[in-house]
């Protein structure tokens, strides 16, 4: 029946639709995580799940995507990713997976009693109504004695919404092709569904209160929901700078709304689910610890001549979530500054490149300085990388605390220049691999 | 009567000597306690921690049965003698053991009560030496259990470092392949074109050397240099065109040379990062099962 409504909505490849639909160039990897988006809305779900896995746990990630669970290695969680394609699953790896495969979620390649947790985003709403218990079995399966297993599931409002046999063929084309949902049911449909094979199930209604700015105009657009047009226009004319700040503030909300234990009413949007063959523990933070969110030690010691600064050091809000370009690089607003630690510093090292398309006639001026002082000023005159090396100062090699500034004469949006690229940001030279180096050549 | 006695004294200087043969025994493996033992000196180290302490108890059991059997015998009744003088013996032994109450009883009931107290305490210390076994075992277990969790643990994580260094050194492979392959696709790409546009300028300049030629032959003069002019302008316009797509060809294979330097050195970076913290890992893992290995008894 699934591929049936996949295929009545002319879904034909569903691994190449999942695939276009959750793989971006977006870095999910736990090292470079930073410790403010536990804020973001985006990371809502997935800081759920943070605070109620134990540390050097195992957890197994259903419906893996591109990785959105990455930020739990930095709880030393074993985490293993399972996707219907191949794409999400290397995805999955190269943001910091220890394991990943590509697989049925009715057939899971695992032996019984293998996780403490499983865990599943936005997944259950994308199985088939048919398929929906063997899942679960599967789910009850490799689960270890005393397990949970912990989702976020799509939901839907029947007095609101058509049943799929209600849709026409082009309404369901429409509808599937928003975000794949077959098998969407209602929050206590759910429940009862996860009640044959567990004990124990808890559930919360979310997303009733706080949504992202992007999810707010998804909602009312694709799915019509009726949220106030003039708000949701307002909401479209953000830039990306107030989109990430009204994000952050919905995020703020969200994790209040756990803290204090407020049960939302019933929206047909979302539900988180725990479940268990014994009994649960308290359905937010049962597990919350997130000093490791915090520590972002580098890898050096005293003895090494030069270490990477790229996950090593603290980036201000003059630099944008780091993506794959490929390399993986962090993109500058107008101004930067990049704080670190280190024993002694001789000099410094950093590629750097810029997307501008009339770099030629209008030069990227750049000017960069260390704890106030200015090093260096320089012009970009073409795109390509860059590889900039310039000594520290005798004076400063001793501060033991730096902070690097780049500055910028100007930025440029992807946008205006190409209407098909949704990318509104305001960009001016993308960085990577910037090294302290310790030791002075002469020595 | 004096034959049980007898049997029973017999029994229990067995007993004594068995248990202080087993001491003996024992002991040897200590060179000072055992040249105690041998001059029959009762030390500290030969009755008490330095012996089992199942063998100390067992010789209390002995000297217990002693004072049970004993310690309300004052004087004993008991005759070496035979027949009518074996009788007459233990009847004058029983009046006088009578006659001399007022004088035993104070020594019995001390008896009495060092007989209950050494009772009392091989019972405190039977238990004790149970507590202690308990422990012990408690310990052993749960060091062994910690252990084989640390080693588990370090073979998981060999595990994962062995399938991240497998995974980096695959992607070292393929990027190196795709550099190599990129390279190739350059090269034979820019060679083909370069080939092309040459033969095509060959080709063009013979085909307009060749109309050239036919027109002058057809034309006068003035039209002759005038479309040779303009020959030699197209001929100058394609040169400069040409020379623009090979320096733009250039300059993206520098650009593509360039990102590939980039990735790498982001690659040798990261590989670096993770050697460190690898190697740090397996220091305070060494660390810990060093320190597992000193708590083991």
């Amino acid at each position: 029946m699934t591929d049936d409504l996949y295929r009545r909505a002319g879904v034909e490849d569903l691994s190449e639709f999942y695939r276009t639909k959750f793989v971006s160039d977006e870095v999910l990897d736990a090292r470079y995580f930073s410790a403010l988006d536990r804020f973001d809305m985006r990371f809502a779900r997935t800081m759920w799940v943070y605070d109620n896995v134990r540390a050097g746990s195992s957890v197994l990630d259903l419906g893996c995507g591109a990785g959105m669970l990455a930020p739990l290695r930095r709880k030393g969680v074993a985490l293993t990713g399972l996707d219907l394609s191949e794409e999400c699953a290397l995805a999955a790896r190269r943001n910091g997976y220890d394991l990943t495969c590509a697989a049925q979620l009715t057939r899971l390649p695992f032996r019984d009693d293998s996780f403490d947790y499983v865990v599943s985003l936005d997944v259950l709403g994308h199985v088939e109504f048919g398929d929906k218990d063997a899942v679960l079995s599967e789910v009850a399966r490799v689960l270890r004695p005393g397990g949970v297993t912990l989702h976020g599931i799509e939901c839907t409002d029947r007095r609101a919404q058509k049943s799929y046999e209600e849709m026409s063929a082009e309404e369901l084309r429409r509808f599937v092709a928003v975000d794949g949902h077959v098998g969407l049911e209602e929050e206590q449909e759910h429940a009862a569904r996860f009640r044959r094979f567990f004990r124990h199930v808890a559930w919360e209604p979310r997303y009733a209160l706080c949504l992202s700015s992007e999810e707010f105009v998804k909602q009312r657009e694709e799915y019509g929901l009726p949220f106030e047009p003039d708000f949701v226009e307002y909401l479209r004319g953000l830039s990306h700078a107030e989109r990430r700040a009204f994000d952050m503030a919905m995020g703020y909300v969200f994790n209040k709304v756990s803290d204090l234990h407020v049960r939302l009413p019933k929206s047909g949007l979302y539900v988180l689910l725990k479940a268990s063959a014994v009994p649960l523990g308290p359905f937010y933070n049962e597990h919350r610890d997130r000093s490791g969110l915090f520590t972002n030690a580098p890898p050096s010691d005293e003895q090494a001549r030069a270490f990477c600064l790229d996950r090593a050091a603290s980036y201000d809000d003059g630099w944008y979530e780091p993506n794959l370009l490929p390399p993986v690089a962090r993109w500058m607003k107008r101004q930067g500054r990049v704080r670190f630690r280190a024993p002694t510093l001789s000099a410094l090292r950093l590629d750097l490149t810029s997307h501008m398309p009339d770099l030629r006639e209008r030069p990227l001026g750049l000017e960069l300085s260390l704890n106030g002082r200015t090093l260096l000023a320089l012009s970009l005159l073409r795109p390509g990388w860059l590889e900039l090396t310039f000594e520290v100062p005798p004076e400063l090699s001793a501060a033991h605390t730096y902070e690097l500034e780049l500055r910028a004469s100007h930025t440029w949006q992807p946008r205006p220049h190409d209407a098909q690229n949704p990318d509104d940001r305001e960009l001016s030279v993308a960085v990577c691999n910037i090294e302290a180096i310790t030791v002075r050549d002469s020595e | 009567m004096a034959d049980l006695e007898v049997e029973n004294t017999l029994r229990e200087i067995r007993e004594r000597v068995l248990a202080d043969s087993r001491r003996r025994a024992s002991v040897t493996t200590n060179g000072a306690a055992a040249a105690d033992a041998m001059n029959g000196v009762e030390t500290a180290a030969a009755n008490g921690p330095a012996g089992p302490a199942d063998e100390a108890l067992a010789r209390m059991d002995a000297n217990l049965s002693t004072t049970a059997r004993a310690w309300s015998r004052l004087p004993p009744l008991l005759s070496y003698r035979r027949g009518a003088a074996a009788r007459f013996e233990l009847w004058l032994k029983r009046l006088v053991k009578r006659a001399a109450q007022w004088f035993t009883w104070e020594q019995v009931n001390f008896n009495s009560a060092v007989h209950h107290a050494l009772g009392d305490a091989r019972a405190a210390l039977a238990a004790q030496e149970r507590a202690q076994t308990q422990a012990r075992e408690g310990l052993r277990e749960e060091l062994r259990e910690e252990l084989h969790g640390a080693l588990r643990a370090l073979r998981a994580e060999a595990e994962a470092d062995r399938a991240r260094a497998a995974e980096w050194l695959a992607r070292l492979a393929r990027a190196e392949a795709q550099v190599a392959e990129a390279q190739a696709r350059f090269e034979s790409g820019g060679a083909q074109l370069r080939q092309a546009f040459a033969a095509g300028l060959e080709r063009l300049a013979e085909s307009q050397r060749a109309t050239t030629a036919a027109l002058r032959e057809g034309l006068g003069g003035e039209l002759r240099s005038e479309l040779g002019a303009r020959m030699d302008g197209l001929h100058a316009e394609t040169s400069a065109r040409a020379a623009e797509l090979h320096a733009e060809l250039r300059e993206r294979v520098d650009d593509l040379l360039e990102e590939q330097r980039v990735c790498f050195k982001q690659l040798s970076l990261e590989a670096g990062e993770l050697a460190v913290t690898h190697d740090r890992a397996r220091r305070q893992l060494e660390a810990r099962l060093e320190t597992l290995e000193n708590r083991q008894p």
